[in-house]
């Protein structure tokens, strides 16, 4: 479904990513870890082009991504989360969700409206829809950020670092609402600090580091047996906390 | 039949329309930037010519149509017969006469030098390197500066400042008409009985236009022995003998600055006009910053305008790199040099493009600090640039402009005062004016200065109120 070749990306003189490849099939939940810097964001914001690759091709659904009249179509089944969540600051909740599938004419303001309040109500959120972000705790914005792509029927949903900005009593909220969306087939590539959520989740791990991909393989492969000396360093740094 | 109908109607046209033009209007090709003989006041063409050709056309039963064109365009106007008449403080010299008629003098010009009682100056050929005040642009100053080139020249925007000078011992002497003089000086100062130059006024006609000729000499005669010239004169140097005030009592004071002579008026029209710049420069500086912010945030996001980029950053920085008074002078006198267009109007484009360029910076600032994830937000729902920017960035950055933007329209209002500068009645000219009719400046100065705290307060009001609005709104 998704696939990056030899991407590459500099920010100005410095190599952030040095040549990655990656194949997403139908289904897959795959996690990005690494240590901090190695580019695992910058590489999860070249996929919908907020950041501009430098060099490689990106495909699609057997299209290409590229800046051109067909993003912001490609953009929708796209989806992506943010670390710090980035809800539209001057609308309300309900406003928020229901602002891109009403201006992009997908659906009718009336539709809309109705489909974000059933979605509201999944997520206990339903007498919030009238809040604005300000109003919100950090775990209730990071659920509504998710709902808002949600609502778009996206294909994919990239999740850059979803939960680092929460306090942690408020993890496991927004974890549970990545679980329920991926019991329902959902393909995610998720980059995270959060390492049993990865562990026990993810189909696939992949592990980054100065650029490249270092290691990838199945959860087991990852974190019980796995081989790259870096990643193993890594590991145990985490571990010792 | 048909063509001997029509035939009929352009000659009929023809006459009437020709009628107009020769018999019913009388065409005066003037140079309006030569006070107090012609000069624009509140964007129109007055002064001690115009009212002598009114006299002239009145008598003649026309009706004065007045061209404003190049001072070295005039002769040639009247000698091709596009204007009947021209008058500009023309001297009469041999060279025009040989071009065009002239009428008898209606004016002498004789500039005079005025010391202090007990000065060591007796005559103006004594001049040498002494300190003289001149009102800027008039004769004494082109004249001072030609034939007296190592007199050290105070200019002064008006004859009552130069006279203040020399009352304050600042100068050792003022050079200006005579007529004026006598009227400004009082026990402690004197005119010289020598003149430094007098020049002589005629105005001129086609020549060989002995009819036009002989009826404007015939009224111009009559004026001046009626004495009626120099009261014109004196009208347009802005002195009235009879008006001045002695009594130093307030109540007095804010009589004659308000109420005699209906001098509330000026002040009246003086605080329509400020306002009505104030408000058309928003209108326009807000319209062209915007414009100039827009172009530069779609250029800087998609790459796309690049040459209106560069145009609207030239914009930017050319008008915040020179004086307002610079630009509202340009306009006025470069851009509208030829046209008669609205003086309040001109204000109002000046202030405006002046304003735009604060306003595009305040609105690109304003853009700039909506944090990057709201607009990458948007992008990543499949948003396109201009909806991101209409539905979120502009709301928010708007929380940010205003306050900003209210102190610019504060700023504007005050900046307007420069608009007295090329003649506008704003309130700074309303208090000149009523000051150059008491010689007090005093009581007007302060009073305008309350007008415009009054004004800038009630704004201040209105855009904390606008402001507590928008925030109330979000939360």
């Amino acid at each position: 479904m998704l696939e990056v070749k030899d991407l590459k990306k500099n920010f100005s003189n410095k190599k952030v990513l040095k040549g990655i490849d990656l194949k997403v099939e139908k289904g897959e939940i795959i996690g990005i870890i690494g240590p901090s810097g190695c580019g695992k964001s910058t590489f999860l914001r070249c996929i919908n082009l907020l950041e501009k690759p430098t060099s490689g091709k990106i495909f699609f659904q057997e299209q290409e991504i590229k800046d051109n009249s067909s993003l912001p179509v490609l953009r929708r089944k796209i989806g992506m989360v943010f670390q710090q969540f980035n809800l539209f600051s001057n609308m309300t909740v309900l406003e928020n969700i229901i602002l891109a599938p009403v201006k992009l004419k997908i659906m009718s303001e009336e539709e809309a409206k109705k489909e974000a309040r059933r979605l509201l109500k999944e997520i206990d959120l339903a007498d919030k829809e009238s809040f604005y972000p300000s109003e919100l705790s950090g775990g209730q914005k990071q659920r509504v950020a998710i709902i808002r792509t949600l609502i778009m029927n996206p294909e994919i949903i990239l999740f850059d670092e979803p939960t680092s900005a929460l306090d942690p009593e408020m993890i496991g909220e927004v974890t549970n609402l990545m679980r329920k969306i991926a019991e329902d087939g959902m393909t995610m590539i998720i980059v995270s600090h959060e390492m049993n959520f990865i562990k026990n989740f993810c189909s696939r791990v992949i592990f980054m580091g100065n650029g490249k991909i270092l290691e990838e393989g199945t959860s087991d492969d990852i974190f019980l047996h796995p081989k790259n000396e870096k990643l193993i360093s890594f590991l145990s740094k985490i571990h010792n906390i | 039949m048909n063509k001997k109908l029509l035939l009929l109607l352009v000659i009929v046209m023809f006459f009437i329309t020709g009628c107009d033009k020769n018999e019913k209007k009388l065409i005066l090709a003037t140079e309006a930037g030569f006070a107090p003989y012609e000069y624009y006041d509140n964007g129109e063409i007055v002064g001690v010519d115009i009212d002598i050709a009114r006299e002239i056309a009145d008598e003649l039963g026309m009706e004065l149509e007045i061209k404003d064109v190049a001072f070295d365009s005039i002769i040639n106007e009247v000698k091709t017969g596009k204007s009947d008449i021209g008058a500009a403080g023309i001297s009469h010299t041999e060279e025009r006469a040989r071009e065009v008629d002239f009428t008898i003098d209606y004016m002498e010009s004789r500039q005079v030098l005025i010391v202090k009682k007990g000065s060591n100056i007796h005559n103006p050929k004594q001049l040498k390197n002494e300190k003289i005040a001149v009102q800027l642009g008039s004769v004494g100053d082109s004249y001072l500066t030609e034939e007296y080139p190592s007199v050290r020249l105070v200019r002064e925007k008006k004859f009552l400042a130069a006279i203040q000078d020399l009352k304050d011992d600042k100068v050792q002497g003022v050079v200006m008409d005579e007529v004026p003089a006598k009227e400004l000086i009082d026990d402690n100062l004197v005119i010289l009985s020598d003149a430094l130059v007098t020049d002589h006024y005629g105005m001129i006609v086609e020549k060989g236009n002995t009819e036009l000729l002989n009826q404007a000499n015939t009224i111009i005669g009559k004026l001046r022995d009626e004495g009626k010239i120099d009261k014109i004169l004196l009208k347009h140097m802005g002195v009235k003998s009879s008006d001045t005030t002695q009594s130093n009592s307030i109540r007095d004071k804010f009589y004659y600055t308000i109420i005699y002579d209906g001098r509330y008026q000026y002040i009246i029209d003086g605080f329509i006009n400020t306002i009505l710049i104030a408000l058309g420069a928003v209108v326009v500086g807000v319209f062209l910053g915007s414009c100039a912010a827009i172009v530069q945030n779609i250029y800087t996001n998609t790459g796309k305008l690049k040459l209106l980029h560069y145009l609207s950053r030239l914009y930017v920085t050319v008008i915040r790199g020179t004086p307002s008074i610079l630009q509202l002078m340009i306009i006025y006198y470069v851009i509208f040099k030829a046209t008669s267009v609205n003086i309040v109007l001109v204000g109002i484009m000046a202030f405006g493009i002046n304003s735009g360029a604060y306003v595009a910076e305040i609105i690109r600032a304003g853009i700039n600090s909506v944090d990057k994830g709201q607009m990458e937000a948007g992008y990543a729902l499949g948003l396109h640039y201009s909806q991101i920017m209409r539905h979120i960035v502009i709301p928010e950055a708007l929380k940010n402009i205003l306050p900003a933007l209210g102190n610019e329209f504060i700023t504007l209002v005050k900046e307007t005062s420069v608009g007295a500068y090329i003649g506008i009645i704003e309130l700074t000219k309303a208090s000149d004016i009523i000051a150059s009719r008491t010689y007090d400046y005093f009581f007007p100065l302060i009073l305008i200065a309350c007008i415009y705290l009054f004004i800038t307060l009630i704004l201040t009001k209105l855009f904390s109120w606008m402001e507590r609005r928008l925030n109330h709104a979000r939360s």
